[in-house]
């Protein structure tokens, strides 16, 4: 036992050991989230949307796509932050009249009254995060549609945009034995 | 009289087989066991609803990740954006627009963020101005606006705010102190265009979480003497 600032001293390949040094040494914002037991480790994760109308696209009402990402059984995805890409700066690009909305089909809750304009969202490192994360459970899927409000308008540029979702997987144990994320 | 060899064979066969039987259920048994040590080792318990997944997640999660969506429905939130409605805002106009807050939850209105286009009519076209192009077509010159929330009839300002002042999707507006808005309460945000020729397409849009509020109903305002 070795007496280095009240710590035990680590054995060879005991991650109890490790994690309770971190805890020890650390400050709190410092501490790795992917050290611990196998239910309690996180680790970031970007989920991706694209969306694409084409090159100079014809832009109606009726202008819309639906595009979605499930996140995968092996764990739950805390949603931290949105934010989008684009390929053109033009009208079809960043300036466009594009409206973004998102639904959680988990919860069938939407995140917006009404569709909000891609603009509201940070592009590529200005992410808009949320101070409070959401759950998103294994097997959920999360759906973001793209559409318009310019009644008929002509676009110029590629229309490629990209969503990121950001934030971290945790796992969930027997996630399919919980069927929602509330009770009351 | 022998036993008959034959006989004496099956019986046994039939005490192994139940011996298995007990084997398996007890390494099933173990094997339960195990995890839930494990587990609990971990500090966690199984999993068996949303109250035990709350109670997990707050054991490993720092409390700054810990999601809000899991746990009482009267405690639960989750992000919202509330937008107002597209409509033109020609020169010399006042438009009235705002949102209003559905009944299910109520609104903690934590920043906004503006989304200002120039729109031309003949062939359509609306180009966002993109407030980080620093080269002077970044602005909505003439733009203005003014917020009101109609639950309390309080004004957050005494005179229009310059649109360009506010709201860079880069920089949110953020409210130092959040504000609830009530369920079925209405946000009445008002645009002027004082600009001699451009025609404006704003939207402003407020995020924050939904959080739902026992007999809402019943309260007139939030605020008591």
């Amino acid at each position: 036992m070795a007496i280095n600032n009240g710590l035990d001293q680590q054995v060879g390949g005991d991650i109890r050991g490790l994690k309770k040094r971190l805890r020890h040494i650390l400050p709190s914002y410092l501490i790795p989230s992917n050290v611990g037991g196998i239910n309690e480790v996180s680790w970031p994760f970007y989920e991706q949307v694209d969306f694409d109308f084409g090159a100079n696209p014809t832009v109606t009402p009726a202008t819309r796509q639906t595009q979605s990402f499930q996140v995968s059984q092996e764990a739950a995805l805390l949603l931290m932050g949105i934010s989008r890409s684009y390929d053109a700066v033009t009208t079809a690009g960043n300036a466009g009249p594009w409206l973004i909305d998102f639904r959680d089909r988990q919860s069938a809750r939407q995140f917006n009254d009404k569709p909000v304009p891609i603009q509201v969202f940070g592009t590529k490192g200005n992410i808009s995060p949320l101070p409070t994360p959401m759950l998103i459970m294994p097997n959920a899927f999360f759906e973001v549609t793209m559409s318009t409000y310019a009644t008929s308008q002509v676009l110029v540029g590629s229309s490629h945009h990209q969503f990121s979702f950001f934030g971290y997987r945790i796992r969930v144990e027997d996630a399919d034995k919980v069927m929602s994320t509330i009770f009351g | 009289m022998a036993e008959n060899p034959l006989l004496k064979l099956g019986q046994l066969q039939k005490v192994v087989q139940q011996i298995n039987i007990r084997q398996q259920y007890q390494d099933a048994k173990e094997k339960m066991l195990n995890e839930k040590e494990n587990l609990l080792r971990q500090g966690l318990v199984p999993n068996t609803g949303p109250q035990t997944m709350q109670a997990n997640l707050q054991s490993s999660l720092d409390p700054a990740m810990v999601p809000g969506n899991v746990g009482d429905i009267n405690k639960v939130l989750w992000p919202y954006y509330f937008s107002t409605d597209y409509l033109l805002v020609n020169p010399a106009e006042t438009v009235k627009n705002g949102f209003t807050v559905t009944q299910e939850a109520a609104f903690i209105w934590m920043a906004y963020t503006k989304v200002v286009s120039i729109h031309t009519a003949g062939p359509e076209v609306n180009t966002y101005i993109n407030p980080d192009d620093v080269s002077g077509a970044g602005l909505a010159p003439g733009l203005s606006f003014t917020i009101r929330d109609s639950q309390s009839a309080r004004d957050y300002q005494n005179q229009p705010i310059n649109l360009d002042s506010v709201g860079n999707p880069r920089w949110p507006t953020t409210l130092p102190r959040p504000l609830l808005i009530l369920p079925n309460s209405n946000v009445e945000i008002s645009f002027t265009n004082s600009h001699a020729s451009n025609i404006y397409v704003p939207f402003l849009t407020a995020f924050g979480y939904r959080i739902r509020i026992e007999d809402a109903k019943n309260l007139l305002g939030t605020v008591f003497t």
